[in-house]
């Protein structure tokens, strides 16, 4: 049942956009009026022959996190609050003024430090002690996405909608690389120091596809917007856990395979624009996720993942510096979740956009 | 063009949301891992002090119960077996193990009882010297060793019971099987190995942590885990000879009574007094009864088809612990 939703989610928008795009031929356009027109005046999709590329580049503190009760739980207490740097880019291009096509991909870095640990044992003949310090790194370039977009083919006006399909396509073996740990005061046989380092890498590691639909309608210069997207994988995946062992101080490890279904991912975006100037537009939109079923195997066993859920709080505006840039900044300030990190984040993409065809 | 070019596309997506692949499993609540459930006579148990651990084909969890005959646990209830009214020659039941036709080897104070895969009893004594057992192993060849206190070991190679006694190896506290199929048993003066054709074996002097050694375990990795009674370390024996541990434990004399290792890798240590000892392979950290585990004594430890960590605890009972899992 739950796949002929999908089916019907996406087909019926399909079907009404593959016939009545075809059906429809804009006119000539002046590509200056279109490259400039404000965020309230602007349909939800590019125009014929329109070229946008985006990057961005997110700066996160996850100085916080919900735990499963929704408590927040603040992280730089226990000394292991950390940042993370998120890139961005994606290149998109209008077939049509009703159908659009693009690609975007990611790249993360992000260290987490665990709370130092020191294990000591104090006897008659002498006292040992071993402090731990663990590091977890996720970096890498994240999934590749494939997408669609289409909406009904009609002049914008002051209502629109679109629905959007797509699929992330796995860029490289997301096997996490063997950990580096190491001893520091390798010398004293009984006070030293381990650096435990593991190093994940960025991505789904198998095929999700992704729906959204997204609607737009304008009062004079305040513009109400929303969207709702969903994620979920294609199929199971595996990957591997390492596991080390210390042999007279010096490391070795072997790898464990396990399992994975990941979750589903829903979120919904709800927003509310003031058209400032015909080249700024200031918003504060609401955007809610959650993840909901998959399982991961531990040590044999199927356990279903958490249930997570955050709301963050975003304010933003849209700067338009020259026909063809635009500026977006986004600050986010996580309100209210469940067993989800809870950064604080200030994100900044930069547009640029043009026609490629048209003089 | 155009209407087949979009109905080719539309026709590619909707055929890849019928290639979703997903099996239907029992799911664990995440919530259920990493927590200890205690069982103790008032849940069923016949007695609080519990001495051996075993996870037979059909996933019954045995323990033995010194003074209380035995029980076993089915995932969902417990019963019990006493000397009166079943077979077993004493109540004063120490380790057990099953053989690969299904039957149980049950060591006694008084000797052995045996329980077909059909229900049908009988019994191994010593009506000469005594037969009080306290190792059982069955090894993957099928033949029986069986070690006792004061009276050295008993093995069947599948034609009865043939006694070895030295004065040097009396005590014969635990026994186990290598990997590459050599079996060690533990006594109060070392180790004794037999490679299948001679006997050999390794002392104090040979790198052992104490010469009373109280527990052997091989693990998944080729290394045979060695546990003693005094040192503050234990050992592991590999083709690069022995290896010590310092376990932490925050003593210079410590009782291991029974090592394990669980499906992450990990070793466990059960000891006398010390609680329990987990090594991840980096550094042994203890759990005892500061940190949440009901007492300081633990005599052995076993594991269900679930990975389920089982502990025979010295007077309070059993203790069940579901690993805990990752956020990844």
């Amino acid at each position: 049942m739950s796949r002929l939703k999908y089916i019907l989610a996406i087909a019926l928008p399909l079907l009404a956009g593959s016939v009545l795009s075809a059906q429809v031929t804009s006119g000539e356009r002046d590509k200056y009026t279109l490259l400039t027109m404000p965020f309230n005046m602007r349909q939800l999709t590019l125009y014929k022959g329109q070229l946008a590329v985006n990057a961005g580049y997110k700066f996160a503190v996850r100085s916080q996190q919900f735990d499963s009760n929704g408590d927040k739980q603040i992280l730089t207490n226990s000394g292991t609050g950390s940042v993370y740097h998120y890139y961005f880019a994606d290149i998109r291009y209008g077939i049509t003024d009703f159908l659009e096509i693009g690609a975007e991909t990611n790249f993360i870095r992000h260290g987490m430090r665990d709370q130092t640990t020191t294990y000591v044992s104090a006897t008659a003949t002498g006292t040992q002690s071993v402090t731990v310090n663990k590091l977890s790194e996720v970096k890498g370039l994240g999934d590749i996405l494939l997408l669609f977009t289409i909406r009904p083919p009609m002049q914008y006006k002051w209502f629109d909608l679109s629905a959007t399909g797509g699929m992330f396509l796995p860029s490289s073996n997301y096997q996490p690389a063997k950990p580096q740990d190491n001893i520091t005061n390798i010398a004293a046989a009984n006070s030293y120091l381990i650096n435990s380092y593991n190093k994940y890498t960025n991505g789904y590691g198998v095929p999700v596809y992704m729906i959204s639909g997204s609607a737009k309608a304008v009062i004079n210069k305040i513009t109400f917007a929303a969207d709702f997207t969903y994620k979920t994988p294609m199929h199971e995946g595996k990957n591997i856990r390492w596991i080390g062992t210390m042999t007279d101080k010096q490391f070795s490890y072997y790898d464990k395979t396990y399992q994975y279904l990941l979750s589903d991912e829903y979120s919904v975006n709800g927003a509310i624009h003031y058209q400032l100037t015909g080249w700024f537009d200031f918003y504060v939109n609401g955007f809610w996720q959650m993840t909901k079923g998959g399982w991961t195997e531990y040590y044999g066993n199927k356990y279903s993942n958490t249930r997570t859920s955050l709301l963050t709080l975003e304010p933003g505006f849209e700067l338009q510096i020259s026909p063809s840039l635009t500026i977006y900044q986004v600050a986010g300030f996580p309100l209210s979740g469940k067993s989800s990190d809870a950064p604080f984040y200030l994100f900044t993409t930069i547009r640029f956009s043009n026609f490629l065809f048209s003089k | 063009m155009k209407h087949r070019y979009h109905a080719i596309c539309m026709a590619m997506i909707l055929l890849s949301f019928f290639s979703c692949k997903r099996n239907n499993y029992d799911l664990l609540d995440p919530s259920s891992a990493g927590v200890i459930t205690l069982y103790t006579t008032a849940d069923g148990l016949p007695g609080n002090e519990v001495r051996g651990i075993k996870l037979d084909s059909k996933n019954n969890l045995w323990f033995t119960f010194p003074g209380h005959g035995t029980a076993t646990f089915n995932g969902n209830t417990w019963s019990s077996m006493s000397a009166s009214p079943s077979h077993l020659l004493s109540d004063s039941v120490t380790v057990l193990d099953e053989t690969g036709t299904g039957t149980m080897v049950i060591g006694t104070s008084e000797g052995l009882s045996i329980l077909s895969a059909a229900n049908v009893w009988s019994s191994v004594t010593d009506p000469v010297s005594g037969m009080n057992v306290s190792a059982i192993k069955v090894a993957s060849n099928g033949w029986v060793w069986v070690g006792t206190q004061s009276q050295g070991f008993y093995l069947n190679k599948g034609s009865g019971f043939v006694k070895t006694l030295s004065n040097t190896y009396s005590n014969v506290n635990t026994i186990e099987e290598g990997l590459d199929g050599n079996i060690f048993l533990g006594t109060d003066s070392g180790i004794i190995k037999w490679n299948g054709t001679n006997y050999s074996y390794i002392k104090k002097a040979d790198g052992l942590p104490a010469e009373k050694v109280s527990a052997l375990r091989s693990d998944s990795r080729g290394r045979l885990w060695i546990g003693t009674d005094g040192g503050k370390t234990a050992a592991w024996l590999d083709t690069g000879g022995i290896h010590q541990l310092d376990l932490m434990a925050g003593t210079d004399s410590l009782s291991v009574k029974d090592i394990h290792e669980d499906r992450r890798g990990y070793i466990w240590f059960a000891t006398s007094g010390n609680g329990l000892i987990i090594y991840d392979g980096i550094v042994p950290s203890s759990f005892k009864e500061f940190n949440g585990f009901p007492e300081n004594s633990v005599n052995c430890i076993g594991e269900d088809k679930d990975g389920n960590l089982w502990f025979g605890l010295a007077s309070k009972g059993v203790v069940k612990y579901t690993l805990p899992i990752g956020t990844k």
